[in-house]
């Protein structure tokens, strides 16, 4: 589960993120939706405790990230927008160095399956260098599948994926939720991306939240009696007509 | 523990598949022929003399008492840390590269543990570093013992720099934390400096010079393993550097300040560097690119060339335009001016030195400048297929391609020809034929044919890149290691070899035609009408090089060389 409960980031004069406030329960996939610079990234490196808030609260599975930052790490995992992986590390040594980190024993097995199941086990000895877009995004997903994460934070996820691509990274975030009860935070400006996976969503602007609440819910919030509104729809008029 | 254990494997698993990868390499010829190069250059410089003769120090040492130069040194390095403090720049502290950042960040890890991880990996590359700078300070020629030594002073002393940098920006940051302005800390800075060289006066004036040397303590601490002789002496004075080290560890470790947002902005900017570099547009510097006005207009009557080296203006560095040209023009003139109206105080007169430095830094600039002006194909290979599109033929493209680097090395070189023209009047009585008539003459000569032969240079290094794409520094991935530094030395002693080449039959023209007319015409203008053939000749160089290369260019399939 995570909680968030007055988060605010300030970077000097600037606020990026102003007293926001929200829970995904486990089995729940949370939609973080909003204009360009309205926070969203920020609030996922707050909340996975990358940077510190400057004030509010963050618990990760019941833990406290300010109390306990490494027992609440250990419940989550983050998939940045881009695959930043080491130049000089095949993909098996990378899983092998994220099982160090995380403290996984005998992960061999386990990272087999998820290369098997992210269907990159044959470049298993290869390197970043010679690996696609797409393959090292898989490879960034299979690491940091590795601990068995309860929580877990996406950017952009569908990124340079081909559209085979895409589709198992969606049914991948969906088993994730449904199967294995993870608490999951999707950030992108794709909405029919958020539409087809995410059960709640959150509408930010400027750093403040507009709308939180399930799909249905949020949708009726704005859609003004009209029926078969899009998220495209509603996001255009919660944000009064900010660019995505 | 647990952090050292995954720094170790991340090093010790980096270190194993770059060999790997070099190794690999190794199977293509030129990677070999690189390798070989980088070996015997090693071997040559570095290893040859490994006979325990000559000691460290010796060059300093015949001019200064050891004492004096452990002061010296000490006040170098303080000041240096001063410096540190007064202008940190943007540096985090602790930098994170970005699969760092991305890997450890959200890791179990708490604050405490990734600095201990960044403070052991800066360690250990201290000693990377000193086993660097030992050969490069000759330390191998006092013997495999004298190398060791100099290795552990060069740690310790890359160590405590390094650690106090780190302390110094986490200070920083903390200060910052708390309030204080980037002013308020040069000023409290600034305060404390002159408090503390009031100190030092009044000091010196109660106790003597040897209250200097206790201010200086710390930095003496860290340069003494370097200045001692025996084996007993050196372990007493490597002891008290090492435990420098140990205190701004602790320093650091105990700061605890925040460092994340620094460093994921430190790691974001060098990842830029290194994808420019890795996509062929070079390093960067002074931030983002601003829009600008073209260096001319672009008018329907010029030459599609113009075209191009309108284009490779653009990209060079904002402050090589005209107006700094006009501007250094106009000081060099004042400037050698008010030289020459200076005193003669002994020696030779300022005004010559700096004539005869700027005649090296001329030589110096037509040997080297063009691999350090690459604005030109080399920068392009990456857009080869676009230009190949263009309806040009490929010496034309090639031709407009060399025009911007040729501009602006013949730009800085008649400065420089300007300068050492007007500083290198001999005295009177002194190289009679050294007229101002002569002056001028050859002067003239030279600027003339200055971007002939600038152009021939850069057109070695254009023909490697075009023959060896995949050697050219702006094709290759991110790869480092002895083959690759092997095969910038065979570039640039091909470069060199090429120089003299085209050197050659320009300078016997020219030879025999002042021998020839010069007791007709007087020197001067002998000098000058052997301008014309050296001229020919250097434009014929061009004219071959441009029509030899301009078919390799239009056969290139520069995804098929990378491929290869």
């Amino acid at each position: 589960m995570i909680e968030v409960s007055g988060l605010t980031k300030c970077y000097g004069d600037f606020t990026a993120v102003n007293e926001l406030s929200f829970t995904v329960q486990p089995g729940e996939v949370m939609g973080l939706v909003g204009p360009n610079g309205a926070g969203k990234t920020t609030t996922l490196r707050c909340a996975t405790g990358i940077i510190p808030p400057t004030a509010g609260t963050l618990k990760v599975a019941g833990i406290d990230l300010a109390a306990d930052p490494v027992a609440a790490k250990r419940q989550l995992a983050f998939f940045a927008d881009e695959p930043r992986l080491f130049d000089h590390l095949t993909v098996r040594q990378h899983l092998a160095f994220a099982a160090k980190i995380y403290g996984v024993p005998a992960h061999e097995e386990r990272a087999t399956a998820l290369l098997t199941e992210l269907e990159i086990a044959d470049k298993a000895d290869q390197l970043p260098g010679e690996l696609s877009r797409g393959m090292k995004q898989k490879l960034v997903i299979a690491c940091g599948l590795l601990h068995s994460p309860k929580v877990m934070y996406f950017d952009e996820p569908l990124t340079g994926l081909d559209p085979l691509g895409i589709r198992r990274m969606k049914n991948t975030i969906r088993r994730l939720a449904r199967e294995e009860g993870a608490a999951i935070i999707l950030s992108s400006h794709l909405l029919s991306l958020l539409e087809e996976v995410c059960t709640h969503v959150l509408i930010m602007k400027q750093g403040r939240r507009i709308a939180v609440g399930t799909l249905p819910d949020v949708v009726a919030q704005f859609s003004q009696g009209e029926a078969d509104v899009s998220l495209e729809e509603v996001f255009i008029r919660a944000t009064g007509n900010s660019e995505t | 523990m647990h952090v050292f254990a995954t720094l170790l494997y991340l090093r010790a698993t980096t270190l194993r598949n770059k060999l790997l990868g070099t190794l690999r390499r190794l199977r293509q010829p030129k990677y070999l022929f690189g390798a070989l190069a980088a070996v015997a250059y090693f071997w040559f410089f570095f290893f040859r003399h490994t006979n325990g003769r000559g000691g460290p120090n010796h060059l300093f040492a015949a001019i200064l008492a050891p004492d004096s130069i452990e002061i010296v040194a000490a006040l170098v390095l303080t000041l240096f840390a001063v410096l540190i403090w007064v202008t940190p720049g943007d540096n985090p502290g602790l930098a994170f590269s970005e699969a760092e950042v991305a890997f450890l960040f959200p890791a179990p890890l708490a604050r405490r543990q990734l600095i201990h991880y960044k403070l052991i990996d800066g360690l250990l590359m201290s000693l990377v570093g000193a086993a660097f700078f030992t050969l490069l300070a000759g330390g191998m020629n006092a013997g495999w013992l004298g190398a060791l030594r100099r290795l552990g002073a060069w740690w310790s002393l890359n160590a405590n720099i390094t650690l106090h940098q780190t302390a110094a920006a986490l200070t920083i940051a903390r200060l910052s934390q708390a309030g204080l302005t980037t002013d308020r800390r040069r000023l409290v800075l600034i305060g404390g400096l002159g408090l503390g060289l009031l100190i030092i006066v009044i000091l010196v004036v109660q106790s003597g010079a040897a209250a200097v040397e206790w201010l200086l303590w710390p930095a003496r601490l860290a340069v003494r393993p370097f200045l001692v002789q025996n084996a007993g002496d050196y372990l007493l004075s490597l002891c008290p550097a090492i435990l420098l080290v140990a205190v701004h560890y602790a320093w650091v470790h105990r700061m605890e300040s925040p460092f994340e947002e620094a460093s994921i902005a430190r790691a974001q900017k060098t990842g830029e560097t290194i994808a420019r570099i890795k996509s062929g547009r070079g390093v960067r510097f002074g931030g983002k690119i601003n829009a600008r006005s073209g260096p001319f207009t672009l008018t329907d009557r010029l030459p599609p060339e113009a075209a191009l080296l309108w284009k490779n203006l653009m990209a060079a560095p904002a402050w090589l335009n005209r107006k700094v040209f006009l501007a250094a023009l106009g000081v060099i003139i004042l400037g050698v001016r008010f030289l020459q109206g200076q005193a003669n105080i002994g020696g030779p007169k300022l005004v010559t030195v700096v004539g005869f430095i700027a005649l090296a830094f001329l030589a110096y600039l037509l040997i080297i400048g063009p691999q350090l002006i690459r604005n030109d194909l080399r920068s392009d290979l990456q857009n080869a297929d676009l230009l190949k599109a263009y309806p040009l033929p490929g010496w034309r493209i090639l031709l407009g391609s060399l025009l911007a680097p040729t501009l602006i090395l013949s730009c800085i070189a008649w400065l420089l020809l300007l300068t050492a023209g007007l500083g290198l009047v001999p005295p009177a009585g002194k190289a009679p034929w050294f007229t101002p008539g002569f002056r001028i003459s050859a002067g003239l000569s030279l600027a003339g044919l200055i971007p002939f032969l600038c152009a021939v240079q850069l057109l070695v290094p254009n023909a490697a890149a075009l023959l060896f794409p995949a050697w050219s520094q702006n094709t290759r991935p991110m790869a480092g290691g002895m083959d690759v530094m092997g095969q910038r030395l065979i570039f640039f002693a091909g470069q060199f070899v090429c120089l003299l080449l085209a050197l050659l039959p320009a300078v016997a023209l020219a030879g025999l035609t002042i021998f020839a007319t010069q007791w007709l015409i007087g020197l001067p203008a002998a000098v000058a009408l052997a301008a014309l053939p050296v001229l020919l000749v250097f434009a014929g160089e061009v004219w071959l090089g441009l029509r030899l290369l301009g078919p390799r260019f239009d056969r290139l399939d520069i995804s098929s060389e990378m491929r290869a």
